[in-house]
């Protein structure tokens, strides 16, 4: 890019020139993912942390300095200041001191805590909690959450209609939970 | 969505290896955001609206006191000439009185 078009992207930039921001977007939100990942690797939490520095760098685009920087160095200022929230909020909560066993028998109940869903443990274990169901069971799971498809594309990409894809959830959903308090049983007898 | 269904989401999400985020998820917040950045720039709008609204009627009530201020200097000035010329006349008439007075002795 060159310094002139450079600019008149920088200067559409801070006025919120919305082709100028789908461009930067699109471009950005993959790096940001991958840097709360490797930070903390929780996809979850990563998309929380990617929407939450984007709307924060939404909110201030008025505030946006081009002579303090280009807008890529200014977004992960922004999300490195996320992270810093974070950490504190992290600092201030107590751990779960390696008793992940007893928060994914409560996961009827309470929200994980993110320190659960972040340990190698937990990740080996929903692993072959699917592994164990049936082919149908994982495939609309891993479509739903992993994909993040919507009922009616499932629909189309499996050939049955929307409300079978509803049912096929719901009980494929069951399902898991009760292979993962099955596994989690068997890890505490071990 | 329940709490079971929420867990579970995040559970299932750990067994993706990707290290990218799915697309449906990047269009959505993409679109989300595009979508702030607009009612955000209606908002600035409306608020410069607003103030050339308040800037427009100061502008008029300043015209007014300019020319309410014109206006007084004029009629002030036009006064002051008219005394000064009245002054003038008052002088004439008294000095034009003596004159015929001091006249009609002597003859």
């Amino acid at each position: 890019m060159t310094d002139g078009s450079e600019q008149l992207s920088q200067a559409g930039f801070a006025e919120g020139d919305a082709d100028i921001w789908r461009a930067f977007l699109d471009r950005e939100i993959p790096l940001l993912y991958g840097m709360f990942m490797n930070r903390w690797p929780n996809p979850s939490l990563a998309e929380e942390l990617v929407q939450k520095t984007v709307f924060d760098a939404v909110r201030g685009c008025g505030s946006y300095d081009p002579s303090k920087g280009n807008p890529e160095e200014w977004i992960f200022g922004i999300a490195r200041n996320n992270i810093r929230l974070e950490m504190r909020k992290r600092a201030s909560q107590p751990s779960v001191n390696g008793d992940i066993s007893r928060c994914l028998e409560l996961i009827d109940s309470k929200p994980l805590p993110n320190e659960v869903l972040e340990r190698k443990e937990t990740s080996v274990i929903v692993h072959s909690a699917l592994n164990r169901l049936e082919s149908k069971e994982q495939a609309i799971l891993k479509a739903k959450y992993i994909e993040g498809l919507p009922a009616r594309d499932i629909a189309q990409q499996m050939g049955v209609k929307e409300k079978a894809v509803h049912n096929l959830l719901y009980r494929a959903r069951i399902s898991l939970r009760e292979e993962l308090k099955r596994i989690v049983s068997l890890h505490k007898k071990e | 969505m329940t709490q079971s269904d929420e867990n579970i989401s995040r559970l299932v999400k750990l067994d993706d290896d990707s290290n990218k985020p799915n697309k449906a998820f990047v269009k959505s917040l993409i679109n989300n955001a595009l979508g702030e950045l607009k009612q955000l720039k209606i908002a600035k709008k409306q608020e410069i609206m607003k103030v050339s609204w308040w800037e427009k009627a100061a502008g008029w009530a300043a015209m007014f006191a300019a020319a309410c201020g014109a206006w007084l200097a004029i009629t002030v000035s036009a006064l002051l000439k008219i005394n000064f010329f009245l002054e003038a006349i008052v002088v004439l008439t008294t000095f034009f009185n003596w004159l015929t007075y001091l006249g009609g002795r002597v003859l």
